[in-house]
């Protein structure tokens, strides 16, 4: 009580010396308006806050209330004039148009007075207020512009209205029905799912239509220039001619048996279908030409080069997706603001019909006891004892062994059953049997994902990872499963190839001995991704029609809480991620040996949609884990781009290693497919050739991996220079905060010891000078000149 | 047909309002349109008199998105011209350009600011948010303890000068840290 016993006599120079006296915060009794602030305000202190310059940002200036961000920008530009500032709002300025404008400015000019306009927009202030403000724009005088500036204002407006035009016109969006729908019933976070697959769509379309144009056209419209005949007495020099009249022959053959079989060898891609441009065999070898002409279309290196840019581009879009939302959506999910980022973003406007409503309400709940849990088992986590940490390790280590092992029993699951079909089907007749054994490895794969994928989101519980942590690990889990389960099918398809075919190939053979089936062994591998593809959208959906739907009827007419616990499902988005991934996965596979692969992958994501659609809205309630929602599409892409990675990987070892087929394909008898890019690359002048050999030397890896490191060093570095700054400035801040509430306590106590003087010798006008009191703070906030004044007109 | 055709002059919008209304907000034409006629949607008999007329909250509060959202009510009170929840067709127009998915997040932003300040004293207190998150879980019920939990939490990430309030500077910092405000802070036409 030091404060109240000060002499009375003190001006406000020596009381500011004694206020640097004291340590803040200060505990003396004064300042229980700390609490006050923190808790609720009392009126003399809101009274204080009114008119602290930061609130005075809201006054209205000439009518208008700028919004906050804006003025603090405009003023923090114009520092030096912030003198003026405090002053004069509130006031009504009749020669100020706009805070940043200074009176001794020059009237501003058609592009300015358009750009503020522009800017209304932004403003948050009602509607009649905005339009006042633009035409208090439009009519205040303006300078008219010339020549070039004028030019570029016209085009700019011209632009703007043009967009708009045309975004009125060009507003077709497909499936916008099915996507609103959605997006009311379930948020953003599964909305965002079925936007990725339109995106996979549209990118699968893209390929499709530059294979179409590229490849197939030239082919199936323009002759070979020159076609070379079997000659039965020079074999060995054209074996490939010979070979390729028998594998034509023995195709044509088989092509129509029956309608029944037709369906099936529809299924199998063989029969019929084997001589199609779907496949790698139905290619020339030859140059093509048009006829009549001099036109040239190089196929053989127009089916490489296009197919690599393909990959390329779908590589390059994407990257860039990944991009777009990687920094936002990975890196700020960290554990700084997840709070933060529930509270105030959780709720998705967009949710239309009250019984949605409440799931996302139970969602929220949810995901902050959730986070409430994490937390306390975080704080358990570093009280555990020694004994408890050791048992948790340990049960991590044996879950990894067992998921592990679990994995590579698959994969010689799916070795084995590959090899058995394949020595099955050459000795098979066509028929029932057939069809069995080539479809047997597809069969297994469907099922071991399934089974598998299932034992893993259960095993991944006893491991007691956050949740976070839980739903990644089992993400990538189970995207290695699928990925490693088409790779051991591709492997052993190779490895049984290589050892009995390849080898043992004559120079004037075709195929080795038992090896008929696979002379041409790029379109089977063709058929097996075609057969893949179509196994695992059959599986899907029968399970989903036929066993999901069902159930769902059932648990809706008996609604017995054991059945929904049990049966009842979640459209929980990692899991229908990785089928459209899969899918993703094989086209990218296939889409050499295949090359209108693209286009079946495009049409089964069209299809896909509906299904999932029907899953969503019929089969599964709205997800209540918001986990399992994660609403970037980003982070999908990033799981498509480790599966594009893996494809190219598998395609690029069966290029590199096995030779192409001698009977089919553009490139029969040659020794490697790179053989052709090496030959024209040969026939370029010579500085081009230089220039492309340089790119494969070390002259230009070795420089390019030292600028990398470089600048990935040096970004690093900012970086962390970047956060510290951040630490430092925010310790700044809470020590400011600190200040402000100091002062704020001890103006409010100087306010109530002249009020209650002033009470003391005349208490019927008490209220007189208790706003007096705070028009004395309020001119003492502007200058301590008038406040000496005031403290000894209050004294 | 004089009566009808100045009966229609009445309903539809003007070829002037319309080109000011795009100047104003982030809508094209026929976003205001399609606005228009639902605004009409929701009491028809009173906007075909008068286009740009006054309905009161309950009314308001039949659009399904908002009456389907926790904060429909503080929604209306924001964006009405009279602070009381009664929205004319501009104040709805206003409402949904600033949910729209073109609208930047700074206006957004600002915008969220006033609807989660209950109290209306430009900060967000303790009660504020404990307003907030009853709205978000409720019917399940949040123990107390968790609650207090939960708003510590809060303001541990967010409020910076440590005065137990998140002020609007604080907000936007916090809110330019959510990548997912923007899309769910919208509602499409």
């Amino acid at each position: 009580m030091a404060r109240r016993s000060r002499p009375q006599t003190s001006t406000w120079e020596e009381a500011r010396g004694e206020f640097y006296q004291e340590h803040f915060p200060s505990s003396q009794a004064g300042l229980e308006a700390d609490d006050g602030l923190s808790g609720g305000v009392s009126s003399s202190q809101a009274q204080l806050l009114n008119i602290l310059p930061s609130r005075q940002l809201l006054h209205t200036v000439d009518g208008v209330t700028m919004s906050r961000g804006q003025m603090t920008r405009t003023l923090g530009k114009r520092r030096s004039t912030l003198t003026v500032r405090p002053s004069q709002l509130g006031q009504s300025q009749t020669d100020v148009d706009h805070p940043a404008v200074l009176p001794d400015q020059e009237i501003p000019d058609e592009q300015q007075i358009w750009d503020q306009i522009q800017a209304i927009k932004a403003m948050p202030i009602p509607m009649d207020k905005k339009r006042e403000r633009k035409n208090k724009l439009l009519n205040s005088p303006t300078f008219r512009m010339q020549g070039m500036q004028r030019f570029h204002l016209t085009r700019q407006k011209f632009w703007s209205r043009f967009k708009d035009a045309m975004v009125d016109i060009f507003s077709f969006e497909l499936w916008h029905d099915s996507l609103r729908l959605i997006e009311g019933n379930f948020g953003t976070g599964v909305l965002s799912y079925f936007h990725y697959i339109k995106k996979v769509m549209y990118m699968n379309l893209a390929m499709f239509a530059a294979m179409l144009l590229l490849v197939v056209l030239p082919n199936a419209l323009l002759p070979p220039s020159h076609t070379e005949h079997c000659d039965d007495d020079d074999r060995p020099a054209t074996i490939t001619a010979c070979c390729h009249e028998e594998y034509v022959a023995n195709v044509t053959a088989m092509r129509w048996r029956g309608v029944a079989q037709a369906f099936m060898d529809f299924l199998q891609g063989q029969g019929y279908m084997e001589l199609t441009p779907l496949f790698y065999g139905y290619y020339e070898n030859e140059i093509l030409v048009a006829p009549h002409t001099s036109i040239y279309y190089n196929l053989p290196l127009a089916y490489v080069l296009v197919t690599l840019v393909c990959l390329l581009l779908c590589l390059v879009y994407v990257v860039i997706h990944t991009a777009h939302g990687f920094q936002d959506a990975i890196l700020s999910r960290g554990k700084f603001y997840q709070y933060c980022n529930v509270i105030f973003s959780a709720w998705d406007f967009c949710i239309d019909n009250v019984s949605s409503a409440e799931y996302k309400q139970k969602a929220v709940f949810n995901e902050l006891k959730g986070y409430l849990e994490t937390d306390q088992y975080e704080a358990e986590r570093r009280n555990r004892s020694q004994m408890d940490t050791v048992q948790l390790y340990v049960v991590r280590t044996v879950t990894n062994i067992i998921v592990t092992v679990i994995l590579i029993i698959s994969g010689v699951i799916i070795y084995f059953v590959v090899q058995y079909s394949l020595v099955n089907v050459e000795n098979a007749d066509s028929g029932i049997e057939l069809y069995i054994y080539q479809y047997l490895p597809p069969f297994t794969v469907s099922g071991l994902n399934i089974v598998v994928t299932m034992f893993m989101y259960h095993i991944v519980t006893l491991e007691r990872y956050t949740p976070q942590v839980q739903v990644t690990l089992t993400l990538l889990r189970t995207v290695f499963l699928r990925v490693a389960s088409i790779a051991v099918l591709m492997y052993s398809f190779f490895v049984k190839y290589k050892a009995q075919c390849e080898g043992r190939l004559d120079p004037d053979a075709c195929y080795a001995d038992g090896c008929q089936r696979n002379a041409c062994w790029e379109t089977v591998v063709g058929q097996m991704c075609w057969r893949l593809m179509l196994t695992d959208f059959a599986a899907l959906a029968g399970l989903n029609i036929f066993v999901y739907f069902p159930l769902r009827i059932f648990i809706d007419h008996f609604p017995a809480a054991w059945l929904r616990t049990l049966f009842l499902q979640e459209f929980e988005i990692p899991r229908h991620v990785l089928d459209v991934v899969y899918n993703q996965a094989l086209c990218w596979l296939g889409v050499f040996f295949s090359p209108l692969l693209p286009g079946v992958a495009a049409l089964l994501c069209f299809l896909f949609f509906y299904l999932k659609r029907f899953t969503c809205i019929r089969v599964c309630t709205p997800p209540t884990l918001s986990l399992h929602s994660i609403r970037s599409s980003a982070f999908y892409m990033l799981v498509s781009l480790f599966s594009f990675f893996a494809s190219l990987l598998i395609v690029v070892f069966s290029l590199a290693e096995i030779r192409p087929s001698r009977s089919c394909g553009p490139y029969r008898g040659l020794d490697t497919m790179w053989r052709e890019i090496q030959k024209t690359v040969d026939e370029l002048p010579a500085w081009l050739r230089n220039f492309f050999y340089y790119f494969g030397s070390a002259g230009f890896a070795v420089p390019l991996v030292i600028i990398l490191l470089l600048a990935m060093y040096y970004y690093s570095a900012i970086a962390a220079a970047n956060k510290h700054m951040i630490e430092v400035l925010k310790e700044q801040l809470v020590l400011e905060g600190h200040d402000k509430q100091f002062l704020l306590g001890k103006l409010n106590e100087l306010n109530s010891l002249t009020r209650s003087r002033l009470g003391e010798r005349r208490e019927n006008v008490v209220g007189e000078r208790m706003t007096e009191g705070v028009h004395f703070a309020e001119m003492g906030s502007r200058s301590s000149s008038d406040a000496q004044v005031v403290t000894h007109q209050g004294l | 047909m004089g009566q009808g055709s100045s009966k229609q002059q009445e309903d539809f919008l003007t070829e002037e309002e319309i080109e000011d209304y795009q100047d104003l907000t982030y809508f094209t034409r026929q976003e205001i349109i399609v606005a228009h006629k639902k605004f009409k949607a929701l009491a028809p008999d009173i906007v075909s008199e008068n286009r740009n007329a006054r309905l009161e909250m309950s009314v308001m509060l039949n659009y399904p998105e908002l009456r389907a959202n926790p904060f429909g009510d503080r929604i209306c009170k924001v964006f009405s011209s009279l602070q009381d929840g009664s929205c004319t067709f501009e104040d709805f127009l206003d409402m949904m350009s600033v949910l729209s998915v073109h609208a930047p997040k700074t206006v957004k932003s600002e915008y969220a600011f006033r609807i989660f300040d209950f109290d209306n004293d430009d900060m967000i207190g303790r009660e504020d948010l404990r307003e907030l998150i009853n709205r978000l879980t409720a019917p399940q019920r949040i123990t107390e303890m968790e609650m207090m939990q939960l708003i510590q939490n809060i303001n541990n990430e967010s409020d910076l000068d440590d005065d137990g309030m998140l002020s609007f500077a604080e907000f936007e910092h916090i809110i330019s840290k959510c990548p997912d405000f923007t899309d769910s802070f919208s509602v499409k036409l």
